[in-house]
């Protein structure tokens, strides 16, 4: 499962994260194995989603955000 | 004594130094405020302090510009304490920084601001027990109320004390400290920007060593007290998160952004005007009364008055509106939430969403706009929307000037509109092909009520440069292009008739006009509107006008914010797009 999959307001751990290049920049923002993360708002037409990382909100576009992997919990 | 502050983007670095030192660094609610270095002062028991602020980094090892800019400020500044500054709010991602600047060996300490959201959110931090973990001072800090002032205050007279916390604290046996080099191999401890950052693209070992210890701190220091407290804001952010309600509601407050300012243009004129008018008699009587009667005399009395108008009557009731409603937007963080909300519409156009917003303020003013363009995520997307906005949006003193000159000569709207938004489509397309686009991160401030004094401060600080930049430039320009005029010099490119005629359908002053726009776009008209030309031909050379070159305050800036070689591309891809459409209008109209 990515994030892109999610409900609205679901909450979920990140497994891992697929695929090198964002690797870097999601973990400085703070989405790396084991965050939790809530997803907020997805844009229509393949808009960004807007996903809930501790106490800060981001946006990610939608490529990146299939990168993400997650599982409930 | 110096001390670097450092911390995460939009934490209130700027606010908490202008707190700190009474300085007037701009404090805008949104990641990527502040791109350069500052220095700012405070006098403590006598003894001056320098604190020196720093573009916001999620990493000091981080590949992004901010990061070598902290880098290599570290690097040349002997800093004698780093001041972490900490989003107490957001503490686990604060603290991976935290964790690499403990490794830095120096004296650190910790101001944890925004302590009063952290209440609000109905949490409560141990302090004594954060200190502990990490073997340095922490300062619990409120920038907006003044919380922490005190401490901070004594903390340093401590410092410079007999009691040395560089001796207390540095030595705590909790505090695993590495030499790190940032950027040279000498004494590497395993831990420095080389190790910690081969490729750029991925984390080493100690990344993810200082991320857990990071989570585990904050875990054990962060208790919940009470519940949160239901704030109006967190109803109104939920609203705007909703993706179609949202974006209705930022596209109303953009209109009615425009609204405001073509009505406040509109309704300001009259009473302008009417104190003008008086001053450019009196400018007149006295240029007149005090120069030789004469050539020079005349040109300066009716150059004068009449330059004032433009700058008095159209730009500046734009760069007050438009810098007070900048304000806003940037202060209640609503500002990125359109870049998110127009993600798409800009990646039609080869650019992230964030570019929307300095091209809207671009049609208020250029110069703000360039300013504006800090938003996107880097200098490759800054450039295409630099270029965009140099190149292809028009102004509101441009507009105002544009219709004035189309009616005139009848020259067809159509024409001039089509050309304009189809240059802006080819331009863009072709300008994303050649630069790579990144993936879209970007870190979305929390509402907030705006600050006043913090609002009234930057419309103020925006618009001083109307009296020392604008308006002298614009006063000389227009003396000069009167002599021009007045002097027949315009005469001489008459030789050039034929070649222009050929090229682009137009006499060759109307090319002079055309190359003036260099100077100020909204001249240009003025030197056209006194020729005798065609309906045809006033199409033609309004839409190369419309096309061409950054005005001069346009031109500044871009060599403040993105440097030379960047403005001498834009100017060429000016002039290139200007003679293209000249060249393909001639051959096209009827
Ligand atoms: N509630 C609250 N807001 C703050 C505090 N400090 C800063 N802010 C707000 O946080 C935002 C970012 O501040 P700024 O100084 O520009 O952050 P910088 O990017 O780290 O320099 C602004 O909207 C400030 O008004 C604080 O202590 N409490
Ligand atoms: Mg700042």
């Amino acid at each position: 499962m990515n994030i892109n999959n999610l409900d609205i307001g679901q909450k979920v751990k990140v497994l891992k994260i697929e695929g090198r290049g964002a690797e870097k920049r999601l973990f400085e923002i703070g989405i790396m194995e084991g965050a939790e993360l809530q997803l907020i708002t997805r844009h229509p037409f393949k808009g960004p989603l807007v996903i809930k990382v501790g106490n800060a909100n981001v946006a990610l576009g939608r490529s990146i955000a299939d990168k993400v992997k997650v599982e409930a919990v | 004594m110096k001390i670097i502050a450092i911390g995460n983007p939009n934490v209130g670095k700027s606010a908490v130094l202008n707190r700190l030192t009474g300085s007037q660094i701009f404090v805008s609610n949104y990641a990527g405020t502040s791109v350069e270095t500052c220095k700012t002062k405070m006098i403590i028991a006598g003894r001056e302090f320098y604190i020196y602020d720093t573009p916001g980094v999620y990493s000091i090892f981080s590949v992004a510009d901010e990061a070598r800019v902290v880098r290599e400020l570290l690097e040349e500044e002997q800093a004698d304490i780093i001041l972490n500054i900490v989003d107490a709010s957001n503490l686990e991602r604060n603290l991976v920084l935290t964790n690499e600047l403990l490794t830095l060996g120096k004296p650190l300490i910790i101001l944890l601001n925004q302590i009063d959201m952290v209440r609000s959110l109905g949490m409560n931090i141990d302090v004594k027990l954060l200190a502990q973990r990490l073997g340095c001072l922490v300062i619990p800090f409120s920038a907006t109320s003044g919380e922490g002032f005190f401490e901070f205050i004594k903390t340093m007279e401590e410092y410079i004390g007999p009691k040395n916390i560089s001796k207390t604290d540095h030595n705590d046996k909790n505090r695993k400290t590495y030499t790190i080099n940032l950027n040279s191999e000498h004494n590497c401890s395993g831990n420095c920007f080389r190790c910690s950052d081969h490729t750029g693209d991925c984390m080493s070992e100690a990344d993810l060593q200082r991320a857990e210890e990071a989570r585990r701190t904050s875990k054990m220091v962060s208790k919940r007290v009470s519940a949160r407290q239901k704030m109006r804001l967190d109803k109104i952010e939920r609203i705007y998160d909703r993706p179609v309600l949202g974006s209705f509601l930022l596209l109303i407050i953009a209109y009615l952004g425009f609204y405001t300012l073509l009505k406040f243009i509109d309704l300001s004129e009259g009473p302008i005007n009417m104190l003008l008018h008086p001053l450019g008699l009196f400018i007149e009587t006295f240029i007149e009364n005090i120069l030789p009667v004469g050539w020079l005399s005349s040109i300066f009395a009716k150059a004068i008055p009449e330059g004032l108008i433009i700058p008095f009557t159209i730009i500046m009731p734009a760069m007050l509106v438009v810098g007070f409603f900048m304000a806003i937007l940037e202060d209640t963080g609503l500002l990125p939430r359109y870049s998110v909300a127009l993600e798409r519409v800009g990646s039609l156009f080869g650019f992230s969403g964030q570019g929307i917003i300095p091209l809207a303020i671009g049609f208020g003013c250029r110069t703000p706009a360039i300013v504006a363009s800090r938003i996107m995520p880097n200098q490759a997307q800054r450039f295409i929307v630099v270029t965009l906005l140099s190149i292809v949006i028009p102004c509101s003193a441009t507009l105002g000037v544009l219709a004035a000159v189309i009616a005139a000569f009848n020259a067809s709207l159509p024409v001039i509109i089509g050309t304009m938004l189809l240059v802006f489509a080819i331009l863009s397309s072709i300008l994303s092909r050649l630069i790579p686009r990144e993936e879209y991160i970007y870190e979305l401030p929390p509402l907030r009520v705006p600050l006043i004094s913090n609002v009234i401060n930057k419309t103020n600080m925006r618009f001083t440069g109307f009296f020392t930049e604008v308006l002298p430039l614009l006063l000389v320009m227009n003396i000069g292009i009167r002599m021009l005029m007045d002097s027949g010099a315009l005469e001489y490119f008459r030789g050039m008739d034929g070649f222009s005629r050929a090229l682009f359908g137009i006499p060759a002053e109307a090319l002079v006009a055309v190359l003036i726009t260099i100077f100020q776009r909204y001249l240009a008209p003025i030197v056209l509107i006194n020729l005798p030309l065609t309906s045809r031909e006033a199409t033609i050379a309004i839409a190369m006008i419309a096309l061409s070159l950054p005005c001069l305050p346009a031109i500044v800036m871009t060599i403040r914010e993105l440097g030379l070689k960047n403005l001498v591309k834009i100017i060429a891809m000016g002039l290139a797009t200007s003679f293209t459409v000249g060249f393909l209008l001639n051959l096209l109209l009827p």
